[in-house]
């Protein structure tokens, strides 16, 4: 169900209602009926219904053996046993193309002329965020954080919560189990707060990142036509259109949740403001971040195995060195993992994961550096001018990873790369070249003016809650900027069926 | 007390809210709707329409009602769309009789002829876009759309038209948010010719080739309204080209129709509308203005004489026709140089002849 | 142990990862008073600390640490057993 299709509005509204009319101990029912209905819609079958019962079944019986054995043996092994079930199935469901692909590549390597056929696996929304948060469910027993939960029904709802299955937030037991099973009032005031929270997701989706979307597309899918400073717009597009999407989804769901009067983790806190690349991830999916920290990269950087290398390296070069190395390879391994887990392709790790390393790395390796060097030829570092060109840097360096994260494969992303190199700068200032590729005057118009709203909306928050602010103003700016918002996304919002005059037939036959 | 106090106070807001919110809603799509002649049909005063003539564009482009009314005093009601689909006429008689009561309803039978699923989705807006909402237009889309290729879960688009029409905000002119100017009562005022002189303008013949088993059961349908509701109909078919398949299975049709006892004008067969296909024809299917002015002398002429119709040319309440007809009068000056009335003369003079 | 004795512990501990002389921690110093102590150090600390009392923390304890206050008595608790 996508979130800005009628179904899902109809869907969410039935939810909220039934959720505040029936009685309240049956809210969690409601939720955990609402989640299922999500996660199983146009996808109800044996096989679905197998793998989500799998994960949920070892989950549940997994975590009461942990606690039952606790700090003994048996408690690792079961957490093993359920880590290599939750994480079978999610790479037998959607990693079994990528092992396929490699080992055609290597066949190939070794002039073997067999290649093995990619298959097609039908696997539930919400599969990459549902199973990792499992996996943390069951750590945390492990570790002594959380209680296990003793009624199946209560943790199938803490697996299949409906607005993470979207696009996340990560949320883990220990927070959640309050929340999600304690009986809400109604608010009215959450009700207004997550209506304007909607209608902001709503907004960044269908009117900034649906027409951004338009743009990349044409351009992406036509880079015999669309070359040089066309390639160069859509490559500096695209990590917009993403963000607008993603963290406008996060809206609309968070709103949803803010309505049920449940609290979730905010993912996302104004990324492109970030003067550096470890900034940017402190700020852009920021619960994957905290679960990759906090169930593979501490653990790496803590084992046995990195500490000898910590040891090794010291004594081999220097006590710095001897830091730096095992945690730039733990670090790699948890950009590694993030890559995969974005998807079963190539271009997903190369874009997301090990180009975000190099990034993150050169940072580390050469800021030092040019600190010194700034110092030495007198160039300030805490001017508004350099932190603003140390943010467009930013955001470049994010721009150009994100080929790869677009691109349909590496070559692609290269034959992208390469088009950037097509001399055609006019195309900028001629009559209307530029209006060709998807986006016309008026789209262009419609683009800039929402991306300075989005500027000021999240300029504004970086010093609190906007809603909050809104919400303080008189009732003529307050009704003033909802209507505009409401008749921004309905009218200027990408959605429905494409106008074309041309079908329009009145006054024509 | 005081809790409840502010309960209600938050519903009261709430309510005022919305309210707004729909004026302008409605307000915002008014303007960025695209106005056509069914749109016009719903801007008549309550019972004020002695004949509904419903159909696709063979309506509006040929059947000039001002005229009609300036010559008789009867008004006509236009209720038709480009290529409207037959499906849809038995619920736009049951959409008007909500807000007329004519003694006639006039049906053109064009389109029964054809595939019912050939229709754009254009074409299918013009027909549905203008009709207000109600469980009758609901019906009339779903039922219309069912023979199309669309799949019920696109059907949405078309019960809730914003869908689309949000997106001509890039197409706001003048138009947007005045009366249409080439509109009268709904009549499309065309003096231009495309195409002249073709084989099958004009050609008739009496062979008979069976409806397919859809486009029957529309057409039976449609009777079966009629006689329940007792109305009075005519059907007719209009002057223009029409295909050699098409014209057998217009045959069968009008022999179907006059088996339940309503009459058919076929105004192919009239020798005397002395309309010639080499000026009075917009292309192969449509009159112009040269063409429809002899249509509707004609027509309105043996409307009058057939039918016991009122004549409404001294009463103020109807005064928007004369001033319809001074409006067209003037567009017509304005594209032709010419004078309206001079044309009407012309046209009554050849009529006479015959 | 005393807990004086491994505040002495603790100092040679964080002066030699955080290369500072000058570091001397009580219960009440946290990552905001050194400037380095970041997440990262944090983890190297942390194991820095279990092998200079030959004891282990578990990862719960190493995230939700406030202090050193809080981290003495992880220590005093585990030697003490």
């Amino acid at each position: 169900m996508l979130l800005t299709s009628l179904s899902f509005l109809a869907f969410a509204i039935i939810t909220v209602l039934l959720y505040f009319i029936l009685p309240k101990k049956c809210q969690w029912l409601v939720l955990l009926i609402a989640s299922l209905v999500f996660l199983f819609y146009k996808n109800l079958s044996i096989g679905t219904i197998i793998q989500a019962l799998a994960v949920l079944l070892s989950s549940y019986v997994l975590g009461r053996q942990i606690e039952k054995n606790k700090e003994t043996k048996k408690a690792k092994r079961y957490l093993i046993i359920g880590i290599a079930i939750i994480l079978g199935i999610l790479a037998y469901l959607k990693y079994s193309n990528l092992f396929i692909i490699t080992v055609n590549h290597i066949l190939d390597l070794f002039k073997v002329s067999y290649q093995f056929k990619q298959v097609q696996r039908v696997s539930l929304i919400g599969i990459s965020y549902y199973s990792l948060i499992m996996i943390s469910y069951l750590v945390d027993i492990y570790r002594g954080t959380c209680k296990s939960e003793k009624n199946i029904l209560k943790l199938a709802l803490f697996m299949s919560y409906f607005p993470i299955l979207n696009s996340g937030p990560f949320i883990r037991y220990e927070n959640m189990k309050d929340e999600l099973y304690k009986k809400h009032k109604f608010s009215y005031d959450r009700l207004c707060s997550g209506l304007v929270r909607i209608l902001w997701g709503l907004f960044k989706i269908l009117v900034i990142s649906q027409r951004l979307g338009m743009y990349v597309d044409t351009v992406y899918a036509n880079l015999a036509t669309y070359n040089g400073f066309y390639t160069v717009i859509a490559i500096l597009f695209f990590p917009m259109q993403l963000y607008t999407n993603f963290s406008g989804s996060i809206d609309i769901i968070m709103g949803i949740s803010e309505i049920l009067g449940i609290k979730l983790p905010e993912n996302f806190t104004t990324p492109f403001f970030s003067t550096s690349m470890t900034e940017f991830w402190r700020h852009w999916h920021i619960t994957l971040g905290a679960w990759l920290k906090e169930y593979i990269f501490y653990p790496l950087l803590k084992s046995t195995i990195m500490q000898k290398l910590n040891t090794f390296c010291k004594n081999k070069f220097s006590k710095k060195i001897g830091k730096k190395i095992p945690m730039f390879l733990s670090m790699f391994i948890m950009w590694v993992c993030i890559g995969v887990w974005h998807g079963g392709a190539y271009t997903y790790i190369i874009g997301s994961g090990i180009i975000q390393f190099i990034f993150i790395f050169l940072e580390d390796l050469l800021g030092p550096i040019v600190s010194k060097i700034n110092k030495k030829i007198g160039i300030k570092e805490d001017v508004f001018s350099y932190k603003l060109y140390k943010t467009i840097r930013t955001y470049l360096l994010f721009s150009i990873s994100m080929i790869f994260f677009r691109a349909t494969s590496i070559k692609n992303a290269i034959k992208i790369f390469l088009s950037i190199f097509f001399y055609n700068p006019w195309i900028l200032f001629d009559n209307n070249s530029i209006y060709k590729a998807g986006l016309d005057l008026l789209d262009f118009r419609v683009l800039i003016l929402s991306l300075i709203v989005l500027f000021i909306v999240e300029k504004l928050s970086r010093t609190g809650s906007v809603r909050e602010k809104l919400f303080k103003q008189n009732i003529v700016f307050r009704w003033g900027i909802i209507y505009a918002l409401i008749f921004g996304i309905v009218i200027f919002g990408c959605y429905g069926v494409g106008y074309d005059p041309a079908e329009f037939i009145y006054r024509g036959f | 007390m005081l809790e409840r106090k502010f309960f209600m106070l938050k519903i009261v807001k709430t309510a005022i809210f919305l309210v707004i919110l729909f004026i302008l809603w409605v307000g915002i799509f008014k303007i960025l709707w695209i106005k056509d002649s069914t749109s016009e049909f719903f801007k008549e005063p309550k019972n004020t329409l002695d004949i509904v003539y419903v159909g696709a564009s063979n309506v509006y482009i040929h059947f000039n009602s001002s005229l009609a009314y300036k010559k008789y005093g009867f008004t006509t009601g236009i209720l038709s769309a480009g290529a409207q689909t037959p499906v849809a006429i038995e619920y736009l008689i049951k959409e008007s009789q909500k807000y007329q009561s004519p003694s006639l309803y006039i049906i053109d039978l064009t389109k029964f002829v054809n595939n019912l699923n050939i229709y754009t989705e254009g074409e299918f807006r013009n027909t549905f876009d203008a009709i207000p909402f109600s469980w009758n237009r609901f019906e009339m889309i779903n039922n219309s759309l069912k023979y199309s290729n669309l799949k019920s879960d696109e059907y949405m688009n078309y019960y809730f038209s914003f869908f689309k029409y949000h997106n001509s905000w890039k197409k706001i002119t003048k138009q947007n948010f005045i009366e249409p100017e080439e509109l009268f009562k709904g009549f499309l005022l065309n003096t231009e010719t495309l195409e002249r002189k073709s084989q099958n303008i004009g050609y008739w013949n009496k062979e008979i080739e069976s409806l397919e088993k859809d486009n029957y059961n529309v057409l039976n349908n449609l009777l079966n309204y009629l006689d329940k509701e007792n109305l009075n109909c005519l059907f007719v078919i209009p002057k223009r080209g029409f295909y050699l398949s098409e014209i057998k299975k217009m045959n069968f049709i009008s022999k179907e129709i006059k088996k339940r006892n309503y009459s058919v004008i076929n105004f192919n067969e009239i020798e005397d509308l002395s309309i010639n296909s080499d000026n009075d024809f917009y292309n192969l299917f449509h009159l112009n203005i040269y063409g429809s002015t002899k249509y509707t002398l004609y027509f309105a002429k043996y409307l009058h004489e057939h039918y016991d119709l009122p004549d409404h040319r001294n009463d103020k309440k109807y005064n928007s026709w004369d001033k319809t007809y001074e409006k067209l009068k003037e567009h017509y000056k304005e594209l032709t140089q010419k004078d309206f009335e001079e044309l009407v003369e012309e046209s009554t003079l050849l009529l006479n002849n015959n | 142990m005393s807990k004086e004795e491994i505040y002495e512990r603790l100092n040679k501990v964080f002066q030699d990862i955080f290369d500072d002389e000058s570091i001397t921690v009580n219960e009440n110093t946290t990552s905001d008073d050194i400037e380095d102590w970041d997440s990262l150090e944090h983890i190297n600390l942390v194991v820095a600390v279990e092998q200079e009392f030959g004891m282990k923390f578990n990862m719960n304890e190493v995230t939700t640490m406030k202090n050193v206050g809080e981290m003495v008595d992880i220590i005093l608790s585990r030697i003490s057993k």
